[in-house]
């Protein structure tokens, strides 16, 4: 059911024609596709199957795509997410990026970048990136969504977010001695001291997956 | 009310008459030979006061011009006519103050000094204890409190004006984004159609044509909604040392232009910049792109680097016709374009861009006909 089986995607957009053109569209790369046009129905199916991924809208009316995400990860923990909006900038942009998504994407939706974030969408991979105030949250992110995987990003005085338990945790850009706290404080993660380049990352997460795959 | 008004308003409260007036003038003779070493005293004080300072050399003129010019607003001061152009070229130095980002309360203090020292002259000239001494004082003190009144007033107009521009370009704004958004949801639709039915069109090669034309006009207009978008909001910034020489060429590589138009990229090698790839990459594109459109079917445009203290400057010049005086002053406001298919955000995106990044842009007309824009940039360590 998770990566290379049947794949069945949840789109979710109050805009018809765009939900049943994305629909379309991920139909004709192989895919099993339902669509709601609003968050509640589309609750009501997150809790009735299992999905691949869900694919939603951030503006709607009554429940916007935010609200959607969080009530969907109570119901099913590892379901991947991937946005598109309108509003890029929106403040609810950056909550949802705090969720974990697979991506935020304008409309127009990209559909080569859509199809690829979809098709690589791994159930439960998740990967923590716990990241100081760094310029380099960012990559690390993107890094870790070409791979398949939802980041999680939060600082290392959070507490870890809930879900499922994650491959690795990255911490980047971090000292040596927080680094260490943090590392004490969570036993049981395995964990990448990012120092300077992604080879260690990609090594780990490539290694990390390829036992995932094997498991799941 | 206008500073004339304010003016007339004040001279008839604080009583200032043809008596005052006719004082004025009499003090003139023997206190203009001590002009000079005021205006010096003045700006000396400017100078070792470093906030002060900060606002000076913000400002337009060097400090030689402005004693010189503070010679003659004593000349002024003392020998009228204080009339409506006497008003009006003083209010002119209180826009410059707001232009400039002079606080209000350092008008006082400019003023206090001037007061201080032009009154210790006058007890100079008049035997402390007599009655002229007296009624010169008192016409010097309601003259320099007019100015005040002036300067004040005039400062405050322009402030206002300047805040009822930046609401207007903030409902613009608004306007704008919204407007932006909602074309977004159609666009997206009519886009992802076009997706699935050049999937189906088969091998008509009128179908695959016409299907091409609606692609490309879908991304013209979002292109043109994504740069108003730009322009209107403040895009999170991810700024990082980037090596110039890669986003340049990045852009050139964009950059749509005939085949008799050379673009020839200099001196580029080694320097770094501080700030966000894509936004920049936009920049020099809309650059590029406008300097290879000015030169039409044959020409140039070269692209070259220099570091200037810490900053790095980018010139972008191109053979072409140059530009009209009339377009030149309104060059980097949206909306104004000088081709026949553009909209006018292309140079108002690269000025959001270049300010964002705590730099500048600006025209100057090389000493060939064409025209050269030059980016400044914060310069990163290589």
């Amino acid at each position: 059911m998770t990566s290379r089986g049947l794949r069945r995607y949840l789109v979710v957009d109050d805009n018809q024609p765009l939900a049943e053109n994305l629909a379309e569209i991920l139909e004709t790369s192989g895919a099993e596709v339902d669509v709601e046009l609003d968050a509640v129905a589309a609750l009501r199916r997150l809790q009735a199957r299992r999905y691949t991924a869900l694919v939603t809208d951030m503006r709607m009316p009554g429940l916007g795509g935010a609200e959607l995400l969080a009530a969907a990860r109570q119901a099913d923990p590892a379901l991947p997410a991937l946005v598109v909006t309108a509003f890029i900038g929106d403040a609810d942009l950056a909550r949802v990026e705090r969720m974990g998504v697979l991506a935020t994407l304008p409309k127009p939706v990209p559909v080569e970048i859509l199809l690829q974030r979809l098709e690589h969408a791994r159930r439960g991979a998740v990967v923590w990136v716990v990241c100081g105030a760094s310029g380099r949250v960012n990559r690390v992110m993107e890094f870790v969504r070409d791979r398949g995987c939802t980041p999680l990003p939060f600082t290392p005085a959070d507490a870890p977010p809930p879900g499922p338990t994650p491959l690795l945790a990255v911490l980047a850009d971090t000292a040596e001695d927080e680094a260490a706290a943090w590392a004490r404080a969570h036993p049981g993660v395995h964990l990448i001291w990012l120092l300077a380049s992604l080879e260690a990352l990609a090594t780990a997460l490539d290694a990390e997956l390829e036992k995932f795959e094997e498991g799941g | 009310m206008n500073p004339f008004g304010v003016f007339h308003e004040l001279q008839d409260y604080v009583g200032f008459g043809p008596a005052d007036q006719a004082i004025l003038r009499a003090l003139h003779p023997g206190l203009a030979p001590d002009f000079p070493e005021v205006s010096e005293l003045f700006y000396a004080r400017i100078l070792e006061y470093p906030p002060a300072r900060a606002v000076l050399e913000r400002g337009e003129s060097s400090v030689g011009h402005l004693r010189h010019s503070l010679v003659a607003w004593m000349e002024g001061l003392f020998q009228g006519p204080w009339d409506e152009n006497y008003v009006e070229r003083r209010a002119r130095i209180g826009r410059v103050h707001v232009r400039i980002g002079l606080p209000q309360h350092y008008m006082f203090g400019a003023m206090n000094l001037l007061r201080r020292e032009l009154s210790a002259r006058v007890s100079r000239l008049l035997a402390p204890e007599s009655p002229e001494h007296f009624v010169a004082q008192n016409a010097l003190s309601r003259m320099l409190d007019l100015e005040l009144a002036i300067m004040l007033q005039t400062y405050r107009e322009d402030l206002e004006a300047q805040k009822a521009r930046t609401e207007r370009m903030a409902t613009f704004g608004q306007v704008v984004a919204s407007i932006g958004h909602d074309l977004r949801n159609p666009l997206g639709v009519a886009e992802s159609s076009v997706f699935l039915l050049e999937k189906r069109v088969g091998t008509d090669p009128g179908a695959k044509k016409h299907l091409q034309r609606i692609a490309e006009q879908i991304a013209v207009a979002n292109g043109i909604v994504t740069s108003l978008l730009d322009l209107v909001r403040d895009r999170p910034m991810d700024p990082l040392p980037l090596a110039l020489s890669e986003v340049v060429a990045r852009a050139v590589d964009l950059v749509q232009r005939r085949e008799g138009v050379k673009v020839d990229v200099r001196s580029l090698a080694g320097l770094r910049v501080l700030g966000d790839a894509a936004q920049l990459r936009q920049a020099f594109v809309n650059l590029v792109q406008n300097a290879v459109e000015a030169c039409g079917e044959t020409g140039s445009v070269t692209v070259e680097a220099r570091m200037v203290d810490g900053k790095v400057e980018i010139s972008v010049e191109d053979t072409g016709h140059g530009l009209d005086a009339s377009v030149k002053a309104r060059l980097f406001e949206p909306l104004i374009t000088t081709k026949s298919k553009g909209v006018g955000l292309g140079l108002a995106l690269v000025k959001r861009i270049a300010e964002r990044h705590g730099g500048t842009i600006g025209h100057v007309t090389p000493p060939t006909q064409g025209a050269r824009f030059i980016l400044t940039l914060p310069g990163a360590p290589s």
